[in-house]
């Protein structure tokens, strides 16, 4: 997996809508002579959206670990608990609603998503009968629900403005710079370190809450923790490439098959390099297949993942 | 003797010729009047600002004028007396309450092809008037002249828009400057390509698009940012949505785009912002549009 990688990232930085010769990205690279618009090409463009399609895609696969570990349910991805309903909310509000805010949009992404998740953390874990995985799934559902139809609305009264927020709901890396990345490092950060603390907790927890409870451990507590990590992580890559829930959902179930093991202590690490892979290479076959026209990468994970999910899913069969 | 010679002949025998030529004219003038009187009365609704600025300038009132949401700015002085109609759903208007106008013509544009449909369903007649590019803008003004019973007056503003456009367009000599013309603000902004209604106005104007001649469907499509440093363009202009308050921080924020600034328009403070949607809507215009494109955006007045 760190091959594919490394052979993802190498195209990345290789191709895009420009033909610059292997030798002079290398150069730049290095801080050699080149000309000077291929420095501009690569150190504003395609050095800053290659890292973020890594982190994004990282971000991604380790969220979808998380939650299938934490919810003990293969149908868990972001999606599941409102992340990606919210930060899709928080993003057309700005770009429809408040145009003159736009520098704002990885934030209010950023905001709305967590705010999402917030509100199914406090259906699903508080109260009597809290931290019921049933609970927590359907009040995900509900709360995704509620921001879609808001999404929706918004996209019904100003038509006309749609298109501008198509790229940020089909999924799709931009050429933004670092900026992005400035804004929202800390909170993948604290999302990856988080979940790095939870790979042991959640192996424990796969014995069964009984067994994991004998243990020392405390179930609630783990599920909790471990969905906020995902959250934090989910909100986080939205705020960046919009709505790729899609590789949350099958990177970790790909990791499985392939492993042939389900602990985390195997899967979140793969995962993470899988997802950075995965959509890396998927980015770069958005800005080429069509340049100097660019599509959005996320139609082009489905394209990529699902005939291989569904190979792998049918030989494990 | 024949008796009748003798009688004597009524008075208004004498007059008879030219009462008989002046009840002729009347005939005429009877017959061709109807098609006028009766359009004068007529319920005319133009869903496209096009159609509706066409018809005042016809001398033709009409009975409501669509309006996007965000559109609220676009002709305000011209549609000041004009009951408004907001479209906003799909199908364009709310068929309900066009239905129960009752209108006996339609003015709409291919944007809102499925209402077209749905309201031509209801029974109205549903003309589609709205050019797609600005050579297609004066056939269109002859067709809504000819509906509306208005071809003189339609004949009269096709003289107006040449005129007025020859003047706009003329002068124009030298490099043509390299220029991108961005639609909208998301993150993902989008280009218009030659075949959209202001990449023409712009090339008219003396622009030479970073797109070059490439066109998509629909007119705009997602540019990758590395042919736009690639082509270094010395002209940005930009069109957002959004209300009139927003536009000095759009202007911030494009002025501040990581991958423009660095371009020649970037560096010589040419990257600019359209406070309209006349680059973006079908108008009649297109002299004044030019000329506001070559002065502000381009240089080359």
């Amino acid at each position: 997996m760190l091959f594919a990688l490394v052979a993802a990232t190498c195209a990345s930085l290789a191709l895009g809508a420009v033909s610059i010769p292997l030798s002079e990205v290398i150069d730049t690279i290095f801080g050699r002579q080149v000309p000077e618009a291929t420095e501009k090409i690569i150190e504003i463009l395609r050095l800053p959206r290659t890292v973020e399609a890594i982190v994004v895609g990282a971000a991604l696969g380790v969220a979808g670990a998380c939650l299938q570990g934490a919810l003990n349910n293969p149908l868990a991805s972001p999606d599941v608990i409102g992340v990606t309903g919210g930060a899709g909310f928080g993003a057309m509000l700005v770009i429809v609603l408040f145009p003159g805010s736009i520098a704002m949009l990885p934030i209010s992404a950023l905001f709305f998503g967590l705010f999402a998740a917030a509100m199914v953390f406090i259906i699903g874990f508080t109260g009597r009968g809290g931290g019921n995985i049933t609970r927590v799934i359907l009040g995900g559902i509900a709360v995704a629900s509620l921001f879609s139809a808001g999404t929706a609305a918004i996209m019904a009264a100003y038509p006309d403005r749609v298109p501008n927020g198509i790229y940020f709901l089909v999924g799709g890396l931009t050429t933004s710079g670092w900026d992005t990345l400035e804004t929202v490092w800390p909170y993948l950060a604290v999302g990856f370190i988080l979940a790095a603390f939870m790979i042991r907790p959640l192996d424990r927890l796969m014995l069964g809450d009984d067994v994991a409870s004998s243990l020392g451990s405390r179930p609630r507590l783990i599920r909790f923790t471990a969905a906020l990590a995902a959250a934090v992580l989910a909100s986080a890559a939205a705020s960046i490439a919009g709505l790729l829930a899609f590789l949350g959902l099958v990177i970790p179930h790909l990791i499985r098959l392939l492993g042939g093991t389900k602990s985390h202590v195997f899967v979140m690490p793969v995962s993470a390099l899988a997802g950075a892979a995965l959509l890396t290479a998927g980015d770069t076959l958005a800005r080429t297949i069509a340049a100097p026209e660019e599509m959005p990468v996320g139609p082009f994970l489905v394209l990529l993942g699902v005939p291989l999910f569904l190979w792998l899913l049918r030989k494990a069969a | 003797m024949h008796l009748d010679a003798a009688r004597p002949k009524p008075r208004f025998a004498r007059f008879a010729g030219v009462v008989t030529l002046l009840a002729a004219v009347l005939l005429v003038f009877a017959l061709q009047a109807p098609a006028a009187d009766a359009a004068k009365n007529k319920r005319v609704i133009a869903i496209s600002p096009f159609a509706a600025q066409t018809m005042i300038q016809l001398g033709y009132k009409p009975y409501r004028v669509g309006m996007t949401l965000g559109q609220t700015n676009f002709q305000k002085r011209l549609f000041r007396n004009i009951p408004k109609m907001t479209l906003s759903h799909p199908n364009g208007p709310n068929l309900e309450l066009v239905a129960k106008m009752r209108p006996a013509l339609v003015l709409s544009s291919t944007r809102w092809s499925q209402g077209n449909k749905a309201m031509r369903r209801l029974g109205i007649r549903v003309v589609v008037a709205d050019p797609l590019s600005p050579q297609a803008v004066k056939s269109k003004v002859s067709l809504i002249g000819r509906l509306l019973g208005r071809k003189k007056q339609a004949r009269k503003l096709n003289k107006k828009i040449t005129r007025q456009l020859n003047k706009a367009v003329s002068g124009i000599k030298g490099v043509r400057p390299k220029t991108l013309v961005v639609l909208g603000i998301g993150t993902t902004a989008m280009a218009f390509m030659k075949n959209s209604w202001g990449g023409r106005l712009v090339t008219m104007a003396g622009g030479n698009l970073v797109t070059g001649g490439a066109s998509a469907k629909g007119g705009f499509a997602r540019i990758s940012d590395e042919v736009v440093l690639h082509e270094d363009p010395e002209r940005i202009i930009v069109v957002p949505h959004g209300n009139q308050t927003d536009l000095a921080r759009v202007a911030e924020w494009v002025r501040n785009n990581e991958v423009w600034k660095s371009t020649k328009a970037g560096q010589t403070g040419n990257i600019k912002v359209s406070g309209d949607n006349t680059l973006l809507q079908a108008g009649t215009d297109l002299g004044a549009t030019v000329r506001y494109i070559r002065t502000n955006f381009l240089k080359n007045w």
